[in-house]
């Protein structure tokens, strides 16, 4: 063995394995390193520190002024890290602060669901001297709870009432003066810590839907996060286009953490790290989490067409916002319930999405539509990279209501309640890690959800996942015009459909497509039909990206068998060779579970291609001058090589 | 919760009434921008109930209102059913003849109602027609609260 070792005095800070894996002491972190700390290890560019450590304990993380590159093609324009007999690179610092290693990072993650190692307490906070007393019940007990805030922490009344109604249930309070209630667990230390947000959805008012995320909450804090719930019940019930309302209610509760971070004497005074915020919401929270990045970068809201702007900017009581804003997330959401006055929103955040397939009320998962507007390509700058990344989880047999824990079933789920909160713990144990305490090496799991399956710490169950990177580059995402022969600019190449059935259209038709996107329908029932994208010399230039990627998913139309995986392959070719690999070996295309009403939904699961395994292969990736979708394997399990398969955004990506 | 997705909520229309109100912050702020001359003290917000036999369990879902051809952006509850609000007496005259419609968020169709309705059988909206402004009731009294 001849592992090239960085060590900090007698800390191996990074480790460069013969395989190409590399390991760190800790994690690493991207787009962390502004200046190196007095003692800690830093690698320059004169001035400028590219790479170096914090020290936090004995543990030492490695924090990059940009990016981590796996299983890279290797720039060759920076310092280069070779084998220990100098035959092979292994890494390569770029100089503008990325980081290049030529497999995968191996440090052993463990489960995200699993608790960690702080103490927390548990908070209310709420506004003063209210009291449910005069209700009737059972909202008098339900309730009851927020009359009685933890030492130090009432908050405040807010004036809703230029975006909704309280629903009229004898609540005490209108919607001018709506309470800022909600639960807590902080941990022990002194900070300063992450803070993440839940708020739920919309669900009959005479249940206290806040209690239900407590079982996120305490995960989240035992790792060090600050994690409330929001109390929005006041617009559960018959409310609707209320959306809004619920994205001020959240977002007024991130301030209320800024006031309180602010003041002094509070116990939570210099504890809370407001440059690292996640929001989550689910169902109609989940639709008001993207309602809320809107606002987040607003001044003033008009809320309905004809209104008059309504300051949110400190004047009027709300806001001003401007939170960073790390991740917005949503659990099963509806989406455009409520419409902008400047369209549907398109996140601009780092987006996470999980739903059921078994949802039996918001049951034509609209996330799907947020998911798919968020981070689109600019048809004006179409290399541009985006502004974020989004994620999309599909869980087979996951129902609406398990994601709180308060709530009981409405419908049929295949999957238990532990299950799916097994789940979510997975899912929002890893987001939190990587993007609110930088552990990096945790957002893999939402790149590639088999890390989570090949773990056992989700087991048996079925998984859809989508990632999209904000480097990335449209080989074809079929938005400019209906020909499925389009390759999109500023790739320069050709589409040859001449031997498969191929069309384009929008993934909307009322049954089976519920997306906002335009695709490719490919039928074949023939082995050896195919679809080829061709590439002039030079057509496509890869750059520092490091993977190409494409969404694929299974319909219940006639030439796929129920319930077996779809396959076929991929087909690289430069100009001298080729090399082919089959898709089922990267990822599963499963057949659409039939969902609560005995519907189907064809949801794409990615599939990513090291260019590294193409570039370990015999091929030029500078010089892709095909890629084929070439079928001719059968489906799984059978003998029958036919199928119909919906493909999207075919790219280049991080 | 339904059985099937074809198996709607049963929506039954009892009555419809349109009430005056005191407006509130909000509704003031909007009545002010819509009609910059209004008389503060006169300034009213039209509440249109539509009272409803009964009320599904409340979900993530939606059931648009659409009075007319026109869907109603934000409705609430209310103790007997449910309500939309208007800012002036001529949206209340706009919907004489209207009739009143559930939909489906994303589809097309009305989901049938047990009883058919237009806005000119609410007794409360010819009350409207005839003697606007009404007496401009607290919103809690106009709620039934």
């Amino acid at each position: 063995m001849s592992n090239l070792i960085l060590r900090k005095g007698a800390q191996t800070v990074m480790t460069l394995c013969d395989t190409g894996d590399a390991s760190f002491g800790g994690f690493y972190e991207e787009q962390t390193l502004s200046a190196a700390a007095s003692g800690e290890l830093c690698i320059r560019q004169g001035a400028s520190c590219l790479m170096g450590t914090r020290s936090t304990g004995s543990q030492s993380n490695v924090q990059l002024k940009r990016r981590l590159f796996d299983e890279a093609v290797f720039p060759n324009q920076g310092l280069c890290f070779r084998s220990a007999n100098g035959t092979r690179q292994q890494a390569e610092l770029h100089t503008p602060g990325d980081l290049y290693i030529r497999r995968a990072v191996t440090n052993v993650l463990t489960d995200p669901s699993a608790p960690g190692s702080f103490g927390f307490s548990s908070i209310v906070y709420a506004a003063p001297n209210l009291s449910y007393a005069g209700m009737a019940n059972p909202y008098k007990t339900q309730y009851a709870v927020f009359q009685t805030p933890t030492a130090n922490y009432a908050t405040r009344i807010i004036d809703l009432s230029d975006f909704g109604s309280v629903t009229s249930v004898g609540w005490p309070f209108d919607e001018n003066a709506v309470p800022i209630n909600g639960l807590l667990r902080l941990p022990n230390g002194s900070g300063p810590f992450p803070l993440a947000l839940f708020v739920h959805g919309n669900h009959k008012s005479s249940e206290n839907s806040t209690p239900g995320y407590v079982y996120l909450m305490e995960l989240l804090a035992s790792h060090g996060i600050i994690a409330g719930s929001v109390d929005c019940n006041f617009l559960n019930g018959w409310n609707s286009g209320e959306n809004d309302a619920r994205a001020i209610v959240h977002l007024e509760h991130v301030r209320q953490f800024r006031i309180w971070n602010q003041q002094a004497g509070h116990p939570l005074f210099g504890k809370v790290n407001m440059e690292k915020i996640m929001i989550i919401g689910h169902s109609r929270g989940g639709e008001a989490v993207g309602h809320a990045c809107l606002f987040n970068t607003l001044s003033s809201v008009t809320p309905d067409p004809g209104d008059p702007p309504v300051p949110i900017d400190g004047s009027l009581g709300l806001g001003p916002y401007g939170f960073a804003l790390n991740v917005a997330a949503a659990i099963s959401p509806t989406d455009n319930q409520y419409q902008p006055v400047s369209g549907p929103v398109k996140i601009g955040e780092n987006y996470f999405v999980v739903h059921g397939s078994r949802d039996g009320d918001v049951s034509d998962f609209s996330g799907y539509k947020t998911y798919d507007r968020a981070h689109p390509v600019d048809p004006a700058d179409p290399g541009q990279s985006a502004h974020g990344w989004k994620s999309l989880l599909w869980v087979y047999g996951a129902n609406h209501n398990y994601f709180n824990s308060v709530w009981a079933s409405e419908g049929t789920p295949t999957i238990t309640r532990a299950q799916q909160e097994g789940v979510a713990k997975v899912y929002f144990g890893a987001l939190a890690r990587g993007k609110l305490l930088a552990q990096s090496q945790y957002l893999n799991l939402i790149k590639n959800h088999t890390l989570a399956t090949n773990s056992a710490w989700i087991a048996g169950i079925t998984l859809v996942s989508q990632y999209q990177d904000r480097e990335r580059l449209f080989i074809c995402h079929y938005e400019e015009d209906a020909n499925p022969s389009t390759v999109s600019p500023p790739v320069n190449g050709s589409v040859n459909v001449s031997n498969v059935s191929a069309s384009e259209l929008f993934f909307s038709n009322g049954s089976f497509l519920r997306q906002e996107t335009h695709g490719l329908k490919l039928n074949w029932n023939l082995a050896g039909q195919s679809y080829t994208i061709n590439f002039q010399q030079g057509g496509l230039t890869p750059g520092f990206l490091q993977y190409l990627v494409f969404r694929a998913g299974q319909s219940n139309e006639a030439y796929n068998i129920s319930p077996m995986d779809q396959n076929f392959s991929i087909r690289v070719a430069d100009g001298n060779s080729n090399f082919t690999v089959v898709a089922n070996s990267l990822a599963k295309f499963p057949y659409p579970e039939q969902g609560r009403y005995n519907d189907y939904k064809m949801v794409m699961q990615r599939l990513r291609l090291p260019l590294q395994t193409l570039s370990d292969n015999g091929i030029d990736v500078n010089d892709i001058r095909s890629i084929t979708f070439l079928f001719d394997q059968p489906i799984v399990g059978t003998a029958s090589v036919q199928g119909t398969l919906y493909f999207d955004e075919i790219q280049l990506s991080k | 919760m339904t059985d099937s997705k074809s198996d709607y909520p049963s929506f039954e229309v009892t009555k419809v009434e349109v009430v005056a109100s005191e407006p509130n912050a909000g509704e003031l702020r909007k009545i002010l921008f819509l009609a910059p001359d209004t008389d503060e003290r006169a300034a009213t917000t039209y509440l249109v109930k539509i009272y409803l036999k009964t009320l599904p369990e409340p979900a993530g879902a939606n059931y648009e209102l659409w009075i007319g051809d026109q869907k109603v952006r934000k409705y609430t509850q209310f103790k007997g059913g449910i309500y939309f609000k208007l800012y002036d007496i001529e949206s209340v005259n706009l919907l004489e003849g209207a009739p009143i419609c559930f939909r489906r968020e994303g589809e097309d169709n009305c989901i049938p109602l047990k009883n058919k309705y237009v806005i000119h059988d609410c007794p409360g909206y010819l009350k409207a027609l005839e003697f606007a402004p009404l007496r401009r009731q607290s919103r809690r009294e106009a709620l039934d609260e």
